[in-house]
């Protein structure tokens, strides 16, 4: 705490509050100097602040803090799509398979005249736009690399039999009713991000299984709504939003536990954070180990979907990769 | 005559749909009904004869898919043309075709007993050479959205590509070959392949 000013005790206090004597003394002028550092001073009553300041307010940095990164986002997006065709993954990517009419003649071998191709098994025109779309710039490779592995560790090493033990306690249906619970619990993420991109029947559809499941299913831990109404689930977040809005992929990070993840989906994440009500717990660390509970619980219901992936594939890390970027896109075009 | 004329036109009728070619959804379901029904046959219950069942259901399974197609569209037009040796290409699409069989036949054992696929739709291109049908499996928490990419060949319809929630088959072990191509030769690609099926052959046996 800074011990007050000479003039700033003159200027702030005069009638406001009943204060110490030696205050009042202080509108004397025949008392101008008062040593800043005297005893008294130091002891003075503070007055809280009455106008909030916009740069010490945390939820306000928060917002801007948010601002500025979407910012840095868009930036870096529109600079990584222009990017994106010779980031891919190396040099051999470059002349092949996705291919744009523009650039076909191109590819013709010098002598021959170009014909359109013969064997088009290669090239299906009605998957073009999408193959297109699912190449993913991964610029931070050898990092993302480095995490997929630590994620893998974590995974079988840690994750899984602390998960088979939390199976043999609860049941299955018990940990479903916890999904539920969640999920329920999450609402407004999903609902706030159903209006964004103007799905306003699933809006309704979101709010009308909170109201159900919030009663009917006893606080969320029953899917009511699903079960008795029929009324679906729609999984909208944020960084589906953005794309829905235009925003690309922008580049693939790997981060540690959360596991695959891209940039925008990375901002979004982050944005959800804002209406996902277990973000509002306090302190941190309460927040924190809710939200990763929640998670690990989702997690016990799904063991094996990982190792089914990892045994199908031939490259783990680029089946990932591919797998993620698939699935959010076809998620965004939903 | 009159009688005569409504006779042709209910001849007419009663011919024109088996006249009409193999619709993509038929060639889809007959072989995965009967998949099914082999892997709820109980006489397969004994474990000595699980192999006979694999062997069974792997036949009637890979004569619905196109495995030249996916080899050739999970190697890319670049490493197909330019990495393979004519004899490569040979022998990846059958180690392909081996390893992709493997990965149905343990994704399959434990989660199809009692399903029901729904069909939902299936869309022609413009040529009448490609199809899509889109299917659904009915799962606990939430349904799985499978779609097969099919193609007219030699009269048949066979599949060569498989969407599972919007995530193409083909096109991930695309972007997986693309990566390991970028450091290893095509030998050694296929060499991979091979140490992958014994891997699968070693776990099929542990676990039984």
């Amino acid at each position: 705490m800074k011990p007050a000013g000479k003039g700033s005790l003159k200027n702030n206090i005069a009638f406001l509050t009943p204060m110490h004597p030696f205050r009042r003394r202080c509108e004397n002028s025949e008392y101008p100097a008062i040593p800043a550092f005297s005893r008294l001073v130091g002891r003075a009553p503070r007055r809280p602040k009455l106008r909030p300041n916009l740069f010490v307010n945390p939820n306000i940095r928060k917002v801007m803090f948010a601002a500025a990164c979407l910012l840095l986002v868009v930036v870096l997006m529109s600079s990584a799509a222009a990017h994106a065709e010779d980031d891919y993954s190396g040099p051999a990517n470059a002349p092949q398979s996705v291919r744009s009419p523009a650039d076909q003649p191109a590819e013709v071998p010098e002598g021959k005249a170009p014909e359109p191709a013969i064997d088009d098994d290669f090239d299906f025109p009605e998957e073009q736009a999408q193959l297109a779309v699912v190449r993913i710039s991964d610029p931070l490779a050898p990092l993302n690399r480095a995490v997929f592995k630590f994620n893998d560790k974590l995974y079988f090493w840690v994750l899984k039999p602390v998960a088979q033990g939390y199976n043999v306690v609860f049941r299955e249906d018990v940990r479903t009713c916890i999904a539920n619970f969640f999920s329920n619990l999450l609402t407004p993420v999903r609902l706030v991000n159903c209006i964004l991109q103007g799905k306003f029947k699933a809006a309704a559809t979101e709010t009308a299984r909170f109201f159900v499941n919030s009663t009917m299913g006893v606080l969320g831990f029953g899917d009511a709504g699903k079960i008795v109404f029929n009324l679906e689930i729609s999984n909208e977040d944020l960084g589906q939003t953005l794309g829905v809005y235009g925003l690309g992929n922008g580049f693939f990070i790997v981060w540690p536990i959360f596991g695959p993840s891209t940039l925008r989906d990375s901002i979004g994440f982050g944005g959800d954070l804002f209406v996902n009500p277990i973000s509002y717990l306090e302190p941190f660390g309460a927040s924190a180990a809710v939200g990763g509970y929640r998670r690990f619980n989702d997690l016990s219901l799904r063991l094996g979907e990982y190792e089914a992936i990892k045994e199908a594939a031939i490259e783990p890390y680029a089946a990932v990769r591919d797998g993620y970027v698939q699935f959010r896109n076809a998620l965004v075009d939903k | 005559m009159k009688r005569i004329l409504w006779f042709s036109i209910l001849l007419l009728v009663a011919i024109v749909p088996a006249l009409r070619a193999e619709q993509p959804v038929d060639a889809l379901k007959g072989p995965i009904d009967k998949v099914i029904q082999i892997l709820e046959d109980p006489q397969y219950e004994d474990p000595a004869r699980k192999a006979d069942q694999r062997e069974k259901i792997r036949s009637v399974a890979s004569a619905m898919f196109d495995f030249e197609l996916i080899a050739k569209r999970a190697t890319g037009r670049y490493h197909w043309e330019k990495s393979f040796t004519p004899q490569q290409r040979q022998e990846f699409t059958d180690l392909f075709a081996e390893f992709l069989g493997n990965n149905y036949l343990t994704r399959i054992n434990g989660t199809v007993k009692g399903l029901k696929i729904e069909y939902l739709d299936e869309m022609l291109d413009e040529s009448g050479k490609r199809a899509k049908v889109r299917t659904k499996l009915p799962a606990s928490n939430s349904d799985v959205a499978v779609d097969y990419s099919m193609r007219l060949k030699d009269g048949k319809w066979k599949i060569y590509d498989v969407y599972v929630e919007g995530v193409s088959l083909v096109q991930n072990y695309q972007s997986q070959f693309r990566s390991l191509f970028d450091k290893e030769s095509a030998a050694q690609v296929i060499d991979r392949l091979k140490r992958k099926i014994e891997e699968q052959k070693l776990q099929n046996e542990t676990s039984g």
